[in-house]
């Protein structure tokens, strides 16, 4: 994992004084969240201008909402459902379903067909600058539920009973996709990796 | 799908990544956001933090500095005359920092947003809230980090950071506001009528004003956007705007005098010269700000 969840997000006297809109508080839970958000919702909206607005949304109903946060709970959950939600609105916009981009968390993408023969992939061979850039396209082309469940469990480290509910599914069903990421995600990169041995 | 195919990449056991697929998405960076917009929004997210109260306000005498002691009672105690000067000065130099200090926290508060003199509206909601338009410090407060502005009754013309000039009309409601301080503006026109008026300042910021039917960009101009049931329609009175209207084939400028009216149906817009009645209020916008 790559997580980079602070130990401040389970300081109980760090989590009082964010409630209570202390400014140093406040400062340094946009440090925590800032690149975690937008990196999440550019991943999700798949465009930089979209991606600004929606942070722009996170971090302006964060800023109402903290004030509300139940101190009993985990706040990386927390912030991620707003996030979730605020590119759920999006998707559901009226323009934007208008130009055709319409998206869903519930899109797992089509139901592959079972493998007559299975047999093992060639080796994730790419490197460097090519292997980010392989790996990035190959994230964004996941349907957004698994692209959604695979960011949240990678990079935030959220147990899967919380994608679940932020992704309204239950656990289990989080784990499956979880799973799916990952293999969708090797096959597209095990095609990468033949495209770019043919075209060397 | 529990084929074998399904779990290449994962552990069957417990569905974490194989130390394969481990080492490959190690290299996943998260995507990087421009840092003017991280700045602005920062700025934004802290503006409404709570005040700082001091560290202890509660009255401790014994803690107390001996130099703030008040003197026994009864009795006068004679201070040295450099010692008055001193007390003196002191306190003309603490009481300039502190008017300095206050002109400084309060100058970008209640600068940034400004309203006009001839504004006939009384009252605006303010991301749902309603506040009057004539108490300007809780207004210009408010829309410091305000997503949505609607004005009920009047009209509101606004000044933003010295750089443009906004009129909404009775009716008017917008959304998606950002009036960061890098950054080009942003703000959608749910409905009504919203006009623009860039000032020279304005000059190098840009600006975006999306509805549901046009897509503008703003670099310098006089020009305004009225979405009705039908569609929406961008006027110009001075300079251009570049428009990319539904239902088009693509962005292009809509100059002076000129139009734009894009249709809620997607039917091909109309290009023509500048509708009259949108043009009046821009002209009056002008005249007001000059």
């Amino acid at each position: 994992m790559t997580g980079l969840g602070a130990p401040e997000e389970r300081d109980p006297d760090f989590l009082a004084r964010l409630v209570a809109r202390d400014r140093e508080a406040l400062g340094r839970f946009y440090e925590i969240y800032f690149e975690r958000i937008h990196g999440y919702v550019r991943r999700m909206v798949g465009d930089e201008t979209l991606a600004e607005d929606v942070t722009q949304d996170v971090f302006l109903h964060l800023q109402r909402a903290i004030p509300t946060f139940d101190l009993g709970r985990e706040l990386s959950p927390w912030v991620f459902t707003i996030a979730t939600n605020k590119v759920r609105d999006l998707w559901r916009s009226k323009r934007h379903q208008m130009e055709g981009r319409g998206a869903g968390f519930d899109d797992e993408g089509e139901a592959r067909p079972e493998p007559v023969e299975v047999r093992p992939g060639p080796p994730l061979e790419l490197e460097g600058a090519e292997a980010r850039a392989a790996l990035s396209a190959a994230v964004e082309a996941l349907p957004a539920g698994l692209r959604a469940t695979f960011l949240l469990r990678w990079h935030e480290e959220l147990e899967f009973d919380e994608i679940g509910r932020i992704l309204e599914r239950n656990e289990g069903a989080a784990r499956k996709r979880y799973s799916r990421a990952l293999a969708e995600l090797r096959r597209i990169l095990e095609d990468s990796a033949r495209a770019a041995r043919r075209g060397r | 799908m529990s084929s074998e195919r399904d779990q290449q990449g994962a552990n069957a056991s417990d569905g974490e990544p194989d130390a394969e697929m481990r080492r490959v998405l190690g290299a996943l960076d998260r995507p990087a956001a421009r840092p003017d917009f991280r700045a602005a929004l920062r700025e934004r997210f802290l503006a409404n933090a709570a005040v700082e109260a001091p560290e202890d306000s509660r009255f401790d005498a014994a803690s107390r500095s001996p130099w703030s002691a008040s003197p026994p009672s009864g009795r006068a105690i004679e201070t040295p005359p450099t010692l008055r000067r001193l007390v003196v000065l002191a306190g003309a130099l603490a009481a300039a920092a502190a008017i300095v200090l206050t002109l400084f926290l309060t100058r970008p508060r209640t600068a940034l947003w400004r309203v006009h003199a001839d504004s006939t509206a009384t009252a605006v909601l303010v991301d749902g809230v309603a506040l009057r338009v004539d108490d300007s410090t809780r207004l210009a407060e408010a829309l410091l980090s305000a997503r949505e502005l609607e004005v009920v009754s009047g009209t509101l013309r606004l000044c933003v950071r010295d750089e443009v000039w906004i009129e909404l009309a009775p009716g008017t409601k917008l959304s998606q506001m950002r009036f960061a301080a890098a950054g080009p503006y942003h703000v959608r026109t749910d409905r009504g009528s919203f006009a623009v008026a860039t000032l020279p300042s304005f000059d190098g910021r840009g600006m975006r004003v999306l509805t549901d039917d046009l897509d503008l960009r703003v670099t310098g101009t006089i020009f305004s956007v009225d979405v009705d049931a039908n569609g929406s329609c961008v006027c110009t009175l001075e300079g251009s705007v570049r428009c990319d209207a539904a239902g088009g084939k693509g962005p292009k400028p809509v100059e002076s005098g000129r139009m734009c009216y894009a249709y809620r149906d997607r039917s091909e817009p109309t290009w023509a010269a500048a509708y009259e009645p949108h043009m009046k209020p821009l002209r009056e916008l002008r005249a007001a700000i000059e």
